[in-house]
């Protein structure tokens, strides 16, 4: 056993046995810090085994006892090393920040189980990334589902908490079925299912088998990535879990998807026709859109975040299917380009919006309230905090200098490649493309201003923003760590260019084009020129004026007077009034008395939903056809009686002519 | 050839036919006591038809188990039908939900079907087909029997004259089953006997009938 296999064997051993066990059996105080030290300890090994595998290429496999006819065994090759480096990476500050979050929200017997499961939950991401045969992944990808269930359900257990709950069981579990089936289509070329077989069978296989393989499989890591339309449990699950939890889930579960995806339609089938392409490009494209859209009107902070993750999932897709669509036109280098974005993209939101989510678990953690109005001015406040948060929201829409930027602007540079191939559709669509993902990058810009500006600015509008204060070391600690990953990436992007680019190259056979890669030499004069112009700028306007603000007239200025979360995003809310379907209504009270009012209240309901208008349908139907066949339940015995009797005459007339 | 060879012969080849006719007036029949005796005399056709295989296969497992259905199947059940029904105190007919020529018309279709059914398979192993079709008519008779009948004795003695028929398809497709087998089977039809009397007792006591379709009140 070298060193590398006996440091993952460490990794495994801690996170999946050693701190489940001491968290739940250890009774002192003592004993469970050691466990959070071990938790810590484990994570690290993971990061360390990661990093190696990424930077150096070298894969690292350890083989596990085969459970019945399937074998079971863990590798580490550079693309499961990519993913495991991010899973490692961001479990560390989100391990950090937990350490006092868990404690001030949680009594002991919760904050124990809350560890046990978090542990896991980082172990069974690792499985799924990691593994390198149908068995453990499947394994991995159910144990994921279960132990992120568990963990929301940690908080409590209210009815909207179960129904939301059970959606995402539900539709993991439809997600699930069509994963375990593609598998199985493999099942006849490839019995084991080891990966290495796997992928020899794929060349193999008749068109027909490979189309199905490949739908199943959008389908399937489709749900758990959340793209629309399969993102229904997405909004619903993600804000009530405990802030370290989404920041998990948000961050980085949805990653395994995206890393089953790239395993499958580019490591095992190796690409395909051109509409596998333009299917993912479309599904891209629209969670984009959407989703941004969706998370611009949502105040709750939370939420807000959720539909963001969407949003950065379908930039993901966008990167996967123009590569797809580069790869069946025959074009590896630009497929590798595009590859590269969706991958550093993958990496790269995982920072940032776990960066969110916890800085959204210390908001709630300092002032008590998630919601966007009730907050206000809590830069002041939590100063720490709020630049660790504006950093993230400069990243999430894309400045540059920030990590955000580096793999949007490689889509963009492969967008842009489009006119490069021979296929006239290609040719329109791919550039067209770049008005797409403008348009998403604008509002995700317009989404954050909002975001920070109404939390972090201002006056405060409750009286629990008022008395905020700022989070505990642990907390600030993983958040700045966060922060200075999300701008060291973005100023020195080709640490992470050269290993993911080789990826790239074993994934689609190219290395993408070097002048493309050479762009983000710039990145650090610019960051450095920006810095002397901004210090420059404060040195010369260093005259403060202290006034007033007028306040047209009135005597003081209130919180009230400030622009809302929701008066924000009204200009672009009326642009897009044709996706939001607003309804608007306005309640003044008392009834009688319109021009004197007591209070008056305005709310306005998006109304456009694909549970309404997609999933309710179906439900009703299939509940429909329930109440049908509920008519064969006579409760008649006689009746029961009858059908085994006509199945037995059915049975023999069938074997008559059968033959 | 000697009398007795020639009277076993004839009666293995030609019980097929009697247990088609009882089934036949099976699903004539009005009163649950016909029923019974109609239930007898199929019993003593199976009984004679292994006292015949018995004697032409000099085999003295298969007399034990003559003398058995002959006790049990005969004698037993039919008696205990009789006590169950002068205990109960119910009324008499069979309450079918087909009439009388509805009843035989469904029969002899089963036995077409039964005859379909069992050709391609009789060629291909040495057994009459005569027999193994009589056995699969029984079976579904006894199913059909279940179905139509409202008396919860007539469900019963539906399940006994499938069970005959099993009971002659292993007869005739393997010459008998271990005789430990056949007992077990006989000590089941007579546990199934109590538990059906008990229950008769019981649903008679709680409903005052014995109609086992107005038990549909208790579904949930």
């Amino acid at each position: 056993m070298t060193v590398w296999q006996a440091t993952f064997w460490t990794f495994l051993a801690l996170l999946g046995v050693a701190v489940p066990l001491t968290q739940l059996g250890g009774k002192s105080k003592t004993v469970r810090a050691l466990s959070t030290f071990l938790l810590l300890l484990g994570t690290l090994a993971g990061l360390s085994v990661a990093s190696r595998c990424l930077w150096q290429g070298i894969p690292v496999n350890i083989e596990l006892p085969s459970v019945a006819s399937f074998p079971v065994s863990l590798t580490i090759d550079r693309l499961s090393a990519l993913f495991f480096f991010l899973i490692c990476s961001v479990s560390l500050p989100v391990v950090i920040f937990s350490t006092s979050y868990i404690a001030h929200h949680y009594e002991a017997g919760r904050a124990r189980w809350m560890w046990a499961l978090l542990s896991l939950f980082v172990l069974s991401m690792a499985v799924v990334v990691t593994s390198s045969t149908g068995f453990a992944f499947l394994v991995g990808w159910e144990l994921m589902t279960l132990v992120s269930s568990g963990l929301i359900l940690i908080e409590g257990d209210a009815k909207d908490r179960i129904d939301n709950v059970f959606i995402y069981l539900l539709m993991m579990h439809g997600g699930a079925a069509a994963v375990v089936a593609s598998f199985f289509l493999y099942w006849p070329s490839a019995h084991g299912l080891e990966f290495t077989s796997i992928r020899s069978a794929s060349a193999n296989l008749s068109a027909g088998v490979r189309t199905a393989i490949f739908l199943l499989t959008f389908v399937g890591f489709g749900t758990k990535a959340g793209i629309i339309p399969f993102h229904l449990w997405l909004p619903r699950a993600h804000p009530i879990a405990p802030s370290p939890v989404s920041a998990l889930m948000s961050g980085v579960m949805l990653k395994t998807a995206v890393y089953a995806f790239v395993r499958f339609g580019f490591d095992f089938l190796g690409g395909g026709p051109s509409w596998w392409g333009y299917l993912v490009l479309t599904a891209g494209a629209v969670s984009g859109l959407l989703g941004i859209l969706f998370a611009l009107q949502e105040n709750d902070l939370k939420r807000m975040l959720a539909y963001s993750s969407i949003e950065n999932v379908g930039i993901i897709y966008l990167g996967l299917g123009t590569a797809l669509l580069f790869l069946a036109h025959g074009s590896p280098k630009w497929a590798a380009l595009a590859l590269v974005a969706a991958l550093l993209h993958s990496l790269n939101h995982a920072f940032f919006k776990s960066l969110l989510f916890l800085g959204a678990g210390a908001i709630s953690d300092g002032s008590h309230r998630l919601s966007q109005d009730e907050l206000g001015g809590l830069q002041k406040r939590m100063p720490m905090t709020g630049v660790a948060i504006l950093i993230g929201c400069c990243s999430i829409a894309g400045l540059p200098l920030f990590n955000g930027f580096v793999g949007e602007w490689l889509l963009f540079r492969s967008f842009l490649a489009g006119p490069n191939l021979a296929s006239a559709q290609a040719q329109v669509v791919l550039p067209l493309l770049v008005g797409v993902l403008a348009l998403i990058g604008g509002l995700s810009l317009a989404c954050f201003v909002k975001a920070y500006g109404v939390v972090f600015l201002g006056r405060p509008r409750t009286e629990q923003a008022e008395n905020a204060r700022e989070v505990s070391w642990s907390m600030r600690g993983a958040l700045i760590a966060l922060a200075a990953i999300c701008l060291g990436v973005g100023l020195f992007p080709a640490v992470l260019l050269a290993p993911v680019s080789h990826l790239a190259n074993r994934l689609v056979g190219g290395f993408p084009p070097t002048e493309e890669m050479q762009f983000f030499a710039v990145m650090p004069w610019m960051g450095a020129v920006i810095l002397v112009i901004g210090s420059l700028t404060l040195l010369a306007s260093h005259r403060k004026r202290v006034t007033a603000t007028w306040g047209c007239g009135l005597p003081s200025l209130t919180s009230r007077m400030q622009y809302t979360a929701t008066t924000f995003s009204k200009p672009l809310r009326m642009v897009f009034a044709r996706v939001y379907k607003a309804d608007r209504k306005i309640e003044i009270l008392p009834e009688d008395q319109p021009y004197s009012p007591e209070s008056v209240s305005y709310r306005s309901v998006r109304t456009t939903s694909f549970e309404r208008a997609f999933y309710r349908p179906a439900v009703e139907r299939v509940v429909g056809l329930a109440h049908w066949l509920r008519l064969m339940q006579t409760g008649n015995i006689q009746v029961y009686l009858l059908y085994i009797f006509l199945t037995l005459v059915a049975l023999l007339v069938f074997l008559r002519f059968q033959r | 050839m000697e009398f007795a060879d020639v009277a076993a012969v004839k009666v293995v080849s030609t019980s097929a036919v009697f247990l088609m006719m009882t089934i036949v007036l099976l699903a004539v029949s009005r009163r649950i006591s016909t029923s019974i005796l109609v239930f007898g005399l199929q019993s003593a056709i199976i009984t004679a038809q292994v006292a015949g295989t018995a004697y032409l296969e000099r085999s003295a497992e298969a007399w034990v188990v003559a003398g058995l259905i002959f006790v049990v199947k005969v004698l037993g059940i039919p008696y205990a039908f009789f006590w169950l029904v002068a205990k109960l105190k119910s009324r008499r007919d069979v309450q079918a939900a087909t009439t009388p020529a509805q009843s035989v018309f469904i029969v002899v279709v089963m036995i077409f079907v039964s005859y379909a059914a069992v050709r391609s398979y009789a060629f291909g192993i040495r057994v009459p087909e005569d027999a193994l079709a009589a056995s699969v008519a029984l079976i579904l008779t006894g199913a059909f029997l279940m179905v139509s009948r409202g008396k919860a004795l007539m469900q019963m003695l539906g399940l006994l004259v499938l069970e005959n028929g099993i009971f002659l398809a292993a007869l005739t497709t393997t010459f008998g089953m271990p005789l430990i087998i056949e007992m077990g089977i006989l000590f089941d039809v007579l546990i199934g006997l109590l538990l059906m009397g008990i229950f008769a007792f019981r649903i008679r006591d709680t409903f005052e009938h014995l109609d086992v379709s107005r038990l549909r009140r208790l579904r949930g």
